[in-house]
């Protein structure tokens, strides 16, 4: 803990990125946590006399084409979106640190056969990837969580890897081989410790592309399924009302570039603050 | 040209290793496509016909030894929804995925490049440090929320296109590629400022190298030592870039095609895989990929005829 805290002080005193960033995604933190315990309306009540309303005193940012208030669905909203991301970077960063762990420790015949596979997924585009999955099990939050933690797999892998590749010659590695410690012990406590920063910055980009892919797919409408609210899917829905109320259409897509640029401001200054 | 083997092996074994994933993912989800074709009202004997007539009894590697044979001869198999050869459904929506494409990168190249030089050679001006905020701020806009601000500010508000209005190439090519222009603007433009961003950084790098002092020092001007040292020096770094944005544009154009109602690869992917037409899906994704993977090759093709030192590397 004091050790994260020493880290922290480094990045924030170290650049400007890091600290805009750091803010932002801090503010948009706040608003989704402020959602997840109370919402001005259920995000899914529609009001029939105020459809796309505009901003009035009862719906501070108006309400979208149901008449449902707009705030309290992208506050949920936000939230949908988050939680996908975050499970997508877990079941990416685990399995992938794992595959890449094992393919630079160990190398050999089980790095060029698992590190085949993963180069092919790699130059997968992960939306495709993610679109294939879907279309194999069907649609809705946890299928998106699924398909796109797989698919986020290959370059968690590929970082993982290079740093062990580096990391196993060095000589506390040796010397621990030689005091009678376990390979696997080796791996999860002596050397992955060492490759935190650099994962670190990895789950940070990946939480990105991670936002990125979901707001794709449920935008093309195969990812989270009505009434559910995610920012990819308020866009699409909203998409037709463009003419009619511009704001309320365009707010989710906002809301998603603020998101998408504090995680990858942070995420810079992380990488920045290593060098 | 072992180099060249070496890339081309691997470039076969990926495609191989995608096509057996593909293959194999749709043969073993449930659904009798035999089924699906004759209806529930079918008697089993009629069924067992038409799975003969399909081939769905042989054993799973025989039928992908016809799948992948079949391929080559440009049989991909037959829709199940319109009951079209797949090849004939994807020739029209070939050329629109291909320019849509071409003309983001097209976009992408002609944008990037002089705005990197311009970067590079006006370094830490007020004007650069503000044009790589707005850069940072533009790179985090999804490609599809840019489709959806373009529509609304050059659509909408300054009318200077009709949004949904695509027009098919065999009507009017004129008026298909002014109409591709917005879309494509929407895939480059984020695009664009991860390009400039990188670009720059790498020809600063190279600016600061030994090689370019002693040009300095020989007398040579800026322009001099720019164009013909360090844009040459920072040139690989941004092939294997674009290359990767070739890839990922293919992939985008998916969700862009939806949002400017582009009749496409992209948005009969989708239609096909919400209606669960597997050979189309199939032999999208087979194609696709077969692209990504031709760019890949070629890059690295390309990049060791530039540079002959990377055989050595790698």
């Amino acid at each position: 803990m004091k050790r994260a805290g020493r880290k922290f002080s480094q990045y924030w005193r170290g650049n400007v990125m890091f600290r805009v960033g750091f803010v932002l995604t801090a503010v948009m933190l706040l608003f989704v946590l402020i959602g997840a315990i109370h919402t001005p309306y259920p995000p899914t009540a529609m009001n029939e006399g105020a459809k796309l309303s505009g901003f009035t005193p009862a719906h501070p940012l108006g309400t979208d084409h149901l008449g449902r208030d707009m705030l309290s669905r992208l506050m949920t909203g936000a939230g949908t979106t988050l939680l996908i991301a975050l499970g997508t970077v877990l079941i990416g960063a685990f399995c992938g640190s794992v595959i890449g762990a094992l393919c630079g420790y160990f190398g050999g015949l089980l790095d060029e056969s698992l590190m085949r596979i993963v180069d092919a997924l790699f130059a997968f585009p992960s939306i495709l990837l993610a679109l294939l999955f879907v279309s194999l099990f069907g649609s809705g939050r946890y299928h998106v969580i699924i398909a796109l933690g797989i698919a986020f797999i290959p370059s968690f892998a590929r970082t993982v890897r290079g740093e062990f590749l580096r990391e196993r010659g060095r000589d506390y590695v040796t010397s621990a081989r030689l005091h009678g410690v376990s390979h696997l012990r080796i791996i999860f406590f002596h050397i992955l410790p060492n490759a935190g920063d650099v994962l670190l910055s990895s789950v940070l980009i990946g939480f990105n592309n991670a936002v990125l892919a979901e707001a794709g797919l449920s935008f093309l409408g195969i990812g989270v399924q009505p009434p559910d609210a995610s920012l990819g899917r308020m866009l699409s829905e909203s998409q037709q009302y463009l003419f009619k109320a511009p704001m309320s259409a365009l707010l989710p897509g906002f809301l998603l570039v603020w998101m998408i640029l504090g995680f990858s401001l942070a995420g810079e200054g992380v990488r920045a603050g290593e060098r | 040209m072992r180099y060249a083997l070496k890339k081309l092996i691997s470039a076969i074994v990926t495609l191989f290793v995608v096509s057996v994933a593909v293959f194999f993912a749709f043969a073993v989800i449930p659904g009798d496509p035999a089924l699906r074709k004759l209806g529930t009202q079918a008697t089993p004997e009629a069924l067992e016909m038409m799975r003969s007539r399909m081939g769905l009894d042989q054993p799973l590697p025989v039928r992908y030894v016809q799948w992948v044979a079949a391929f080559f001869t440009g049989d991909m198999g037959t829709s199940f929804s319109y009951d079209i050869p797949v090849g004939t459904l994807l020739g029209d929506k070939l050329p629109v995925t291909g320019f849509l494409v071409l003309f983001s990168f097209v976009l992408l190249v002609v944008l990037s490049i002089p705005l990197s030089i311009w970067h590079a050679k006006h370094e830490n001006s007020r004007l650069d440090r503000a044009m790589l905020v707005a850069g940072q701020v533009i790179m985090a806009v999804p490609p599809f929320f840019m489709g959806i601000l373009l529509t609304f500010f050059f659509g909408i508000v300054l009318k200077l296109f009709t949004p949904g209005g695509y027009v098919s190439w065999q009507t009017d090519p004129g008026r298909f590629l002014a109409y591709l222009f917005w879309p494509s603007l929407a895939i480059a433009l984020p695009r664009v400022a991860m390009t400039v961003k990188l670009f720059r950084a790498e020809m600063l790098r190279e600016a600061g190298r030994d090689y370019v002092r002693t040009a300095y020092s020989r007398g040579h001007s800026t322009m001099d030592v720019l164009y013909r040292h360090v844009l040459k020096n920072a040139f690989l770094p941004l092939l294997t870039f674009l290359a990767m944005n070739l890839t990922d544009m293919v992939a985008g154009s998916v969700v862009i095609e939806q949002v400017f109602g582009i009749p496409g690869f992209g948005r009969f992917l989708l239609v096909s895989i919400l209606g669960r037409d597997y050979p189309v899906v199939e032999a999208i994704i087979m194609g696709l990929t077969a692209f990504i993977i031709l760019v890949n090759l070629v890059t690295d093709l390309l990049y060791r005829a530039i540079d002959p030192r990377i055989e050595e590397a790698s």
